[in-house]
């Protein structure tokens, strides 16, 4: 008797202990200086936080314009800047750029940042032996050096219309020789905040770099909290353990969030053109008037209604609002199933076609994959939705084994890859090849824009895959966060603009 | 005893070998994950040969295995940390959330189940065993979501999920309760059942009505006689829940977003980061056959009868 109340007696001080322990939240609140911690919710963890042993989103995300940075940066709206560079000069045959560097930017070690800190990492990312994720983007390079302390030459094998750009995502980063070694568990960089601490599993601290080469960051401290759950995340926001969702997993969720005044909804764009890939050697995939067929059985309004409650821009080609050569090219399928059953009869297959539809784990592709899947039943073509995990996904239908498949390009301007025939959809035109070479390698930019126009068109009319529609950037912030971006045109959460109002 | 230690070093022997080679049948290649969509064949074949996925399949296996018995389960393809150093970091979190749960459950379900047999066919009983259906329904991670809004969103007593450090030993705590209680929620209402109907069977026993007819109160009789009868079915059904639990600890921690063993697993996985899965596996069986073999071991001390019989 007197042992089962002692042990009642016990749980009971226990509890009560544990739950009056620390009240309210943790995380949020201000730190004894003016400045605040603001913590950040995403979804993926960085499986190691050195950019050129990874090709992991979730590594350019946390660390990209905050601890490492480029030569070069994409501000909100696309478009190429200085970052450690503050003005380059390009050479007359297009092959040269001379970039003038920042004179007084150090390493958060103290060591100055110079010439021959990029000769090195550009150097190293280009090694085949390096097996960098990226190295692709390093193949225009020809060779790099160091004119003097600040100055870099980077001679280019032929002008090249991507290199720069690219340079500013996330594999342009420059990294110590000397931090190579520990850049997967110990970055350090040249940004406006300096890596503090990972507790894997939880979350990513980063500290303000007071001695910041550029304008200062008006937080102390950011923490990115990984949460897998969509559910656990919006809990999260809710309860006040984290400040922003950096991306929102489910737009549905949004709604409670927009009718309620101590949050901001903030809906931008990306640079994800979502689409189902068809596989154009396949079978009856292989004639262009099946293509077209399917391409007319799809209602694009349906499936962005259905499948992002309403949230993302329709497209009709391999290009987003926002890059130099976009046209619109929705109005060349509009949704017509009528038509799409007399191409299909046209070309032999009015009934007993039918298809597997490989569908990778995000959400937009399983239910993108659904709607489509009754809407081509509508036309006569019988769809296996078959969902796989995102490895299998890389090493089954990114290899060509497939026949459609719904995924979202991630990667900005790639609409070059409709020129590589060994690409997973296996398109060979020789004269979209010829045009995609040629605006690569043309330096005046109007023309370029005319060529790429034209690539779009032609890939548009051979009906190569079915384009579905711009992924949206979708987040959601405590009322009094100002600053944080509204597009995410490259895998980066930059918080050097964030800070809290009042 | 040396007998029993020997099938539990083989059945280990044997469990890691077989899910060493169902992670190499998995689709998918580790190398292509780390390299991306913008890799060439050639710097794929490069990495698969620096990670050493190029040798014959007994070859890994038995790389690995020379070093798992060494407590050196390797190095993470993908995060190049040491595999037997994160799965240690993650079961600071991990086991104390198994056992909590394990030891809530016991708290719910013993009084339960005793008020419930000794008040058979009344009112308490039916109470309990309604209470017992929802609870085995009730999926864990919903119980987590209940209480995560009720108890840390509404009233924020405590937090959401996430976890700090042991060095703030309240706060962990605070961190481990929802989820432990969430866990406990639905083996509770399982054990529940089966702590009823053994302390029933053992009401029935010829010794109980001795000991009353001594004098003693039908409390009295269950606790000095009755309840070292019904622990020995009781202990082994814990030994069976214990496996259940641990894999509801994984789905609850992804509903608390903390730092186990279960994410890791998870993680490892989409990431194909072959090696972590190997060695938590590995350490998950240990733990289910560790405990069928303490279990096996209890029954001796818990009934005396079974040690002169063997």
């Amino acid at each position: 008797m007197i042992q089962r109340r002692a042990l009642a007696a016990t749980l009971i001080a226990s509890l009560l202990l544990v739950a009056c322990g620390s009240s309210g939240t943790n995380g949020t609140t201000p730190t004894t200086s003016a400045r605040p911690t603001i913590s950040v919710g995403s979804t993926l963890e960085p499986p190691t936080l050195d950019p050129t042993k990874s090709s992991a989103a979730a590594i350019p995300e946390v660390l990209r314009d905050n601890v490492l940075q480029g030569l070069v940066r994409l501000d909100d709206a696309g478009q190429v800047q200085p970052q450690l560079a503050t003005k380059w000069d390009l050479s007359s045959d297009g092959t040269v750029y001379t970039f003038h560097l920042v004179t007084n930017a150090k390493w958060h070690d103290g060591t100055p940042f110079t010439a021959s800190d990029v000769v090195f990492a550009f150097t190293h990312d280009a090694d085949p032996a390096t097996t960098h994720p990226f190295a692709a983007q390093f193949a225009p390079m020809a060779s790099v050096s160091a004119v003097d302390t600040h100055t870099v030459k980077v001679t280019l094998k032929q002008f090249s219309a991507n290199w720069l750009y690219d340079m500013a995502l996330g594999a342009g980063v420059i990294y110590e020789q000397k931090n190579l070694p520990t850049l997967a568990t110990d970055p350090i960089g040249t940004g406006p905040f300096k890596f503090d601490h990972w507790v894997r599993g939880d979350s990513i601290t980063l500290v303000r770099n007071d001695a910041y080469w550029g304008t200062k960051p008006l937080v102390q401290k950011v923490v990115f909290k990984y949460i897998t759950d969509p559910n656990a995340m919006n809990n999260a926001l809710t309860a006040g353990d984290i400040d922003i969702i950096s991306r929102v997993s489910g737009p549905e969720q949004l709604t409670s969030f927009k009718s309620n005044p101590k949050f901001n909804v903030i809906q931008g764009t990306t640079a994800t053109k979502v689409i189902m890939a068809m596989n154009n050697t396949d079978g009856a995939l292989a004639d262009v008037r099946v293509r077209q067929a399917i391409s007319y059985a799809i209602d694009r309004k349906a499936v962005i209604d259905g499948a992002q409650s309403g949230y993302g821009v329709p497209l009709g080609s391999h290009s987003v609002p926002g890059d130099p050569w976009y046209v619109d090219l929705t109005g060349v399928y509009p949704y017509n199933p009528t038509k799409a059953k007399e191409l299909l009869a046209a070309s032999g297959h009015a009934t007993g076609l039918s298809f597997t539809l490989t569908l990778p784990p995000p959400s937009y592709a399983q239910r993108s994959g659904q709607i489509i899947a009754d809407e081509l039943k509508a036309v006569g073509i019988n769809i296996k939705i078959q969902s796989v995990e995102f490895p299998a996904w890389l090493s089954g239908a990114f290899k060509g084994k497939f026949d459609l498949t719904i995924i979202g390009h991630v990667e900005p301007r790639d609409i070059y890859q409709f020129g590589n025939t060994a690409y997973y959809w296996h398109y060979n035109n020789a004269q979209v090849q010829a045009w995609l070479k040629q605006a690569d390698a043309q330096p005046d930019a109007s023309q370029r824009n005319a060529l790429y126009e034209k690539v779009e068109r032609q890939i548009t009319s051979d009906a190569v895959d079915a384009w579905l529609f711009v992924l949206p950037s979708l987040a959601v912030t405590k009322s009094d966060i100002v600053g944080y971006q509204k597009n995410r045109l490259m895998p980066s959460i930059d918080m050097s603009d964030v800070y809290v109002k009042g | 005893m040396t007998r029993r230690l020997g099938i539990l070093g083989l059945s280990l022997l044997v469990a890691s070998a077989l899910v060493f080679v169902f992670l190499r049948v998995l689709p998918g290649d580790p190398a292509e994950v780390i390299l991306g969509t913008r890799a060439t064949p050639v710097a794929v074949a490069q990495l698969r040969h620096t990670l050493g996925l190029d040798a014959p399949l007994w070859l890994q296996y038995l790389r690995w295995a020379g070093g798992a018995v060494h407590g050196d389960f390797g190095v993470s393809y993908v995060s190049s940390a040491s595999v037997g150093q994160q799965i240690a970091q993650r079961l600071q979190v991990s086991a104390p959330l198994a056992v909590m749960g394990m030891v809530l459950s016991l708290l719910i379900a013993l009084p339960l189940g005793i008020t419930a047999a000794t008040h058979h066919r009344r009112a308490a009983d039916v109470i309990v065993s309604a209470f017992s259906q929802v609870g085995i329904a009730v999926p864990a991670f919903w119980a987590g979501f209940l209480l995560i809004t009720l108890l840390a969103v509404k009233l924020g007593w405590f937090p959401a999920g996430g976890f700090g450090d042991w060095s703030d030993p309240v706060g962990a705590l605070r961190s481990l309760l929802l989820p432990a209680i969430s866990l406990a929620l639905v083996q509770g209402a399982i054990l529940a059942r089966y702590v009823r109907s053994a302390v029933l069977e053992v009401m029935r026993e010829d010794f109980i009505r001795t000991a009353r007819a001594k004098g003693m109160t039908r409390g009295q009789a269950l606790w000095r006689h009755g309840l070292r009868n019904a622990a020995v079915p009781l202990v082994t059904v814990l030994g069976l829940q214990w496996s259940y639990l641990l894999v509801g600890a994984i789905v609850v921690e992804n509903v608390f977003y903390l730092p186990g063993l279960g994410r890791l697993l998870l993680q490892a996985l989409g990431n194909r980061d072959l090696l972590v899965v190997q060695g938590i596996v590995t350490v998950l069986t240990a733990a289910v056959l560790l405990v069928n073999f303490a279990t096996d071991i209890s029954y001796r001390a818990l009934d005396p009868r079974l040690q002169a019989a063997s």
